[in-house]
């Protein structure tokens, strides 16, 4: 389906054919051009021909005017129009995609597929395909003309388009054996340079900055130097091209008098064949030119059909539908890059209505649970249940429609905070909503202008941090799932924020649901009804708080080292 | 100096180019050349229909003209050809320089100005602004030579053959500049809808991306669509409106380059019949002087890349014309740092901080406390020279810090922020810094910072690469990375702007000694976001209300400073809270 979104529509093939036709009614100047001569060499020309000429002419520009005003005004149309249906496929096949591949870096080129590169295709559509199909029309066209006149100019003719075919096929492989350096040196120079600015500080203080960071500049004229190569590669192919093209031209002059010579062209046909052959070399250039920037624009068009060809999220296939809210995870494994193992044969359950705490170093699997709970992922094996039942079954929606997840992370809609809640909750009321907030401790609502239909602006860039974090716990309250995960961080806060977010999630704790919590400071989990430490992707201890203890292992050094810290 | 902001982009390109602008001029000059050339095909035409008309035309001359096309072709094709390598060879040169130029002079910007926003705006025209000049030098600057002396050159030609004709053959470019003022204007009329339309379609498509987790998570996938579709199809109805407003008028730009044609062969034909002209040049303008006009086509696409590479330089020149930080000064002996009636604003209107006045002594570590947005952190950045205060003074040792040479103060100062810095190349590098340091030296403070023996538990120990490593390092671990490499520097004055990552309580308890073996025997002065880092400290500031309320030991602060007092008694309890199902059970006593 996605080739038939990158297909012209109807309306844009016409007037890419409107554009074709107006290539060719051009040629027809040259024969009004050919009647003139022929009258100029017999030697019979009036004032009045030429003037019969000149409204030839005349006409042959107005229908020009007409045919190319109309054909290319419909085509910027049209491919504005196959952009729109680009666009929205996009969207559509977005719906799709798994929601773990939206990750900060894929979302960017999700990002550039749907707005950039989309126009960038436009452009093959709009330019450079009617140019194309126009020029090499042409030539065949004008080649065919001079063949019945001569047969061998003709043929050279027909030659000089043909040849463009081992001199594109030449630069491609060029472009692709150093356009492969060069990017690599190019993303290496990024790099380097994102690490420049990045570490300016540390550099500086450690007298690395300007002058001496001899490795940086080594990066970028490493780049200078493989960016040049890469034209220096490239750019005799095209010369070549033309002179060979040229070359075709004199020779044609040389067959051309020949034959007039030998009496088997007129003096004004003779005219005429080497005027187009001229005519053709320079449209043979313009085609040249035309298909390289072609070429390098479908970059734009393979960039957006690997976005098609995604992996999309598998349907439901069974029945799901819990009543009760008991987790377990039954030897699950995990990894996001193949070989590298997140989650080891991971086994737990989590009792419904109770407080689960999971606690455990950074990078030892902590947040992958969630990931596979709110089914971002898949396990690689394993069953994840949820009273008894399986959400490998069960479409990601109705899984994530018993769930809350609230984390560092806050999404808002550039919307009102008042609308931005009722997402969660379409039919809250009011009251409802303004009780939310009250309990996660939204108070700041109060002090801003237009009160709780404030917009927040894109992804709530005019809140803080700490704000955005109360009214991801106020949407968490209102929405009352079934199943809360709660990433307890309040690390980038400060103490008067991380007392009323403390304070906030407490609330939400209230209502006695099902709640999974990733804790990255003990004390606030100790009376957690059940506390599961993982190491290396699996369960290595779990029990109350007091349990733990007594087993004095990991839990109790980390407990120990806790209250340790300042 | 005093002109240098009428200097025109293009002429401080070439100065930025340095040398290399020679092969600039060169392949310039080699595209003039090759414009020349270009009438050869357009002479040995003309030649041939001369020869024709005169019935002289025979092989031997064809044989001649043939090879004048195909030596001229030759020089032609030479000439664009050492021009495009000159001009890229030239252009990427300027670009390496530029880019080092830029390098060289951020290192040498106040620090305050290189914040996370600004350095986005920098990396962006490190990357893709600089790397849009080589467009303009390699490529449009020859082809605006090209497509612009090309029809002077054949005009000229063409006007020594025939004064009237010539002049006739240039009138279309009289209508050309009509209908383009034309285009031009209905298009600026858009102006304000196109920026308005496109910013409503990235930050729809922003947020229907960004926001799928909870479009998903609320089953908003309709309503949400809809919006998207919704952005798409109002950018959609506005190019079809831009199009039908300008296309036409582009188009008959096109058409009307080659509208020479209409007055030339009536014109010329008159001539020809009352026998002012001979056919040959009727027919050679006929054919050629109704054509050569339309090579000036590609430069309307031209002037947008102009524009374009000429808003480069300027994004260029901007930074560069960012003032720096200088100094004359040797840094002192004497540490002691004196705040004098320090005022400071960042825009000139609020003043974030005023009236601070107090002083560290010589190896004395201070706490910084207070809300966050108060301006701790921007009183630490004055002490390091981040920015400039507004009024009053910093000193250390008695010396002001606006006089202490600035690369020497950033030296004898360390810096640890929250985001721990790590470079591509080894650990054994990343600690060591460009310093001369044997392992050994490395190791040891490695042990200090709490990191050697997870460094020596990897495969490559000291030699392992940051770059292939680095996103496996925890953020704890990253850190006390850093703070080896801040011991092994040995400046006499830290500050530590003291993160409270999510690091687990083990590596948080490292961190903890890691910091208290940097802080020995140092001047130190440390933002506390973790209040308990107050008890390591010999006194404590308060920042509150633009001010530094207090500066005291922690138990006569906790008596005298109600703001530092309930900040205490928050933190504490925060730190004892704990979780529950049931109310009440929330606070521990």
């Amino acid at each position: 389906m996605s080739n038939k979104l990158f297909k012209p529509t109807k309306r844009l093939q016409l007037s890419i054919t409107g554009v074709v036709l107006e290539g060719i009614i051009s040629g027809c100047n040259f024969m009004v051009l050919f009647k003139v001569l022929e009258l100029i060499f017999g030697k019979t020309i009036f004032f009045g021909d030429i003037l019969r000429a000149t409204g030839c002419l005349g006409i042959i520009f107005v229908l020009r005017l007409i045919l190319y005003s109309v054909s290319y005004t419909e085509s910027q149309i049209g491919g504005a129009g196959v952009s729109e249906n680009l666009r929205v496929g996009i969207g559509d096949k977005l719906r799709r995609i798994p929601l773990g591949n939206f990750t900060k870096k894929r979302m960017g080129y999700y990002m550039n597929a749907a707005t950039n590169e989309v126009a960038d295709y436009e452009q093959i559509l709009t330019h450079k395909l009617a140019d194309i199909i126009k020029f090499c029309v042409l030539i065949v066209v004008l080649a065919l003309y001079v063949s019945l006149k001569n047969m061998y100019i003709g043929f050279i003719m027909f030659a000089s388009l043909l040849l463009l075919i081992p001199a594109l096929k030449l630069s491609f492989h060029l472009v692709n054996k150093y356009g492969t350096t060069k990017n690599l040196a190019r993303e290496e120079t990024v790099s380097a340079i994102s690490e420049y600015l990045l570490g300016s500080q540390t550099l500086r203080s450690y007298g690395m900055a300007g002058k001496k960071n001899i490795a940086l500049r080594n990066t970028m004229k490493e780049f200078s130097n493989v960016s040049y190569q890469y034209e220096r590669a490239l750019i005799p192919v095209g010369f070549a091209f033309m002179f060979c093209v040229y070359v075709g031209a004199a020779a044609s002059i040389y067959i051309a008098v020949n034959a007039m010579v030998l009496q088997e062209l007129s003096a004004a046909e003779l005219i005429v064949i080497i005027m187009l052959s001229l005519f053709s070399c320079k449209v043979e250039a313009s085609l040249y030119v035309s298909i390289v920037a072609y070429r390098n624009l479908l970059i734009s068009k393979s960039k957006i059909a690997k976005l098609f060809d995604e992996k999309e999220e598998e349907k439901g296939s069974g029945s799901y539908a819990p009543e009760t809210f008991k987790i377990s995870f039954e030897n699950v494994n995990f990894s996001y890059v193949k070989g590298e193992r997140v989650l080891t044969n991971l086994s737990f359950e989590i009792p419904e209505n109770k407080i689960t705490a999971i606690v455990g170093e950074s990078g030892s699997g902590k947040t992958t649970i969630f990931n596979l709970l709110s089914k971002y992922y898949e396990a690689d094996s394993g069953t994840i249940l949820i009273d008894h039942e399986d959400i490998s079954k069960a479409d990601v929606e109705t899984v994530l429609s018993n769930i809350s997840l609230v984390d560092q992370d806050v999404f808002l809609f550039n919307d009102t905070i008042r609308n931005n809640l009722r997402f969660a909750a379409p039919t809250a009321t009011d009251e409802e909503i303004i009780n939310a907030c009250q309990k996660a401790n939204c108070n700041f609502i109060e002090y801003l202008p237009e009160g709780i239909n404030t917009v927040v602006g894109e992804n709530g860039n005019k809140l803080s941090g700490g704000e955005r974090q109360r009214l991801s716990i106020a949407r968490a309250i209102l929405r009352n799932s079934n199943i809360v995960l709660l990433d307890e961080a309040t690390a980038s806060l400060d103490i008067e924020n991380e007392l009323l977010v403390k304070k906030a999630v407490q609330h939400l704790l209230e209502l006695g649901k099902t709640v999974v919590m990733i804790a990255h400071t003990l004390p606030i989990v100790q009376s957690a009804d059940q506390i599961l430490v993982i190491d290396h992707g699996t369960v290595i201890e779990y029990g109350s708080h007091e349990e733990l203890l007594v087993k004095n292992g990991k839990y109790t050094a980390m407990w120990n080292a806790s209250k340790l810290t300042k | 100096m005093r002109n240098k902001r009428n200097q025109n982009g293009f002429s401080l390109l070439m100065k930025w180019a340095g040398r290399n602008r020679f092969l600039i001029y060169a392949s310039v000059v080699l595209a003039l050349l090759s414009s020349l050339c270009g009438i050869a095909p357009y002479y040995v035409f003309y030649k041939v229909i001369d020869a024709a008309v005169a019935g002289t035309l025979d092989v031997h001359y064809a044989v001649r003209l043939a090879i004048i096309l195909v030596v001229f072709v030759a020089i032609r094709v030479v000439c664009n050809g050492v021009a495009a390598l000159l001009s890229h060879k030239g252009a990427y040169n300027s670009l390496y320089l530029v880019r080092c130029m830029v390098c060289d002079h951020l290192a040498k910007l106040p620090m305050g100005i290189l914040n996370e926003r600004s350095l986005g705006e920098i990396k962006c025209v490190m990357n893709e602004s600089i790397e849009k000049l080589e467009l303009f030098l390699a490529h449009n600057l020859p082809e605006l030579v090209l497509y612009l002396s090309g029809p002077v050159v054949m005009f000229i030609w063409l006007f020594t053959i025939n004064r009237i004709l010539a002049l006739l053959s240039i009138l279309p470019l009289f209508f050309v500049f009509i209908v383009m003022m034309f285009m031009f204007k209905k298009f600026f009329a858009f102006m304000d809808r196109i920026s308005a339309s496109s910013g409503t379609l990235s930050s729809s498509v922003s947020e229907y991306i960004n926001g799928m987790k909870l479009i998903k998570a609320y089953n908003m996938s309709v309503s949400s669509f809809r919006k998207y579709a919704n952005a798409i199809e109002d950018q959609f109805s506005m190019w079809s409106l831009i199009s039908k407003a300008t296309a036409p008028l582009y188009a008959a730009y096109v058409i009307l380059l080659e509208c020479g044609i209409l007055f030339l062969v009536p014109a010329g034909g008159w001539l020809y019949v009352h026998g002012h002209v001979s056919a040959g040049i009727l027919l050679l303008f006929a054919f050629i002087g109704t054509q050569y006009l339309t090579e000036i086509r590609p430069l309307q696409e031209l002037s947008n890349n102009l524009s374009f590479a000429l808003n480069g330089v300027n994004q260029v020149r901007d930074i560069l014309e960012l003032p720096t930080f200088e100094g004359t000064k040797e840094f002192p002996e004497n540490h002691d740092i004196s705040i004098e009636n320090v005022r400071f604003s960042y825009d000139g209107k609020v003043n974030v901080l005023e009236d601070v006045n107090f002083t560290i002594k010589e190896n004395e570590q201070i706490a910084v406390v207070g809300a966050s947005g108060g301006g701790k952190t921007t009183l630490i950045q004055l002490i390091a020279r981040f920015y400039d205060v507004s009024e009053g003074a910093i000193k250390i040792g008695g010396i002001n810090v606006k006089d202490i040479r600035y690369e020497e103060l950033l030296q004898n100062i360390s810096v640890i922020f929250q985001n721990a810095f790590l470079t591509r190349g080894s650990l054994y590098e990343n600690i060591a810094m460009g310093k001369n340091a044997t392992l050994e030296e490395v190791r040891n403070a490695a042990k200090l910072a709490q990191i050697d023996d997870f460094i020596m538990s990897l495969p490559d120990k000291y030699d392992t690469s940051v770059g292939n490593f680095g996103g496996r390092f925890s953020g704890g671990q990253k850190q006390r990375i850093c703070i080896a490499r801040a011991i092994l520097k040995n400046a006499p004055i830290l500050i530590l702007d003291e993160a409270t990552s999510a690091a687990d309580p083990e590596n948080q308890v490292e961190i903890d000694k890691a910091i208290v073996n940097l802080c020995e025997g140092k001047t130190v002065i440390i933002v506390a976001h973790r209040l308990g880092i107050t008890t390591l400290c010999n006194r404590v500031a308060v920042v509150e209300k633009h001010t530094v309320s207090d500066v005291l030991p922690l138990e006569e602060l906790l008596s005298k400073n109600a703001y530092f007092a309930k900040s205490w008694q928050d933190y504490n309890a925060a730190r004892t809270m704990k979780y529950s199902a049931k109310r009440g059970d929330f606070y521990e006593q």
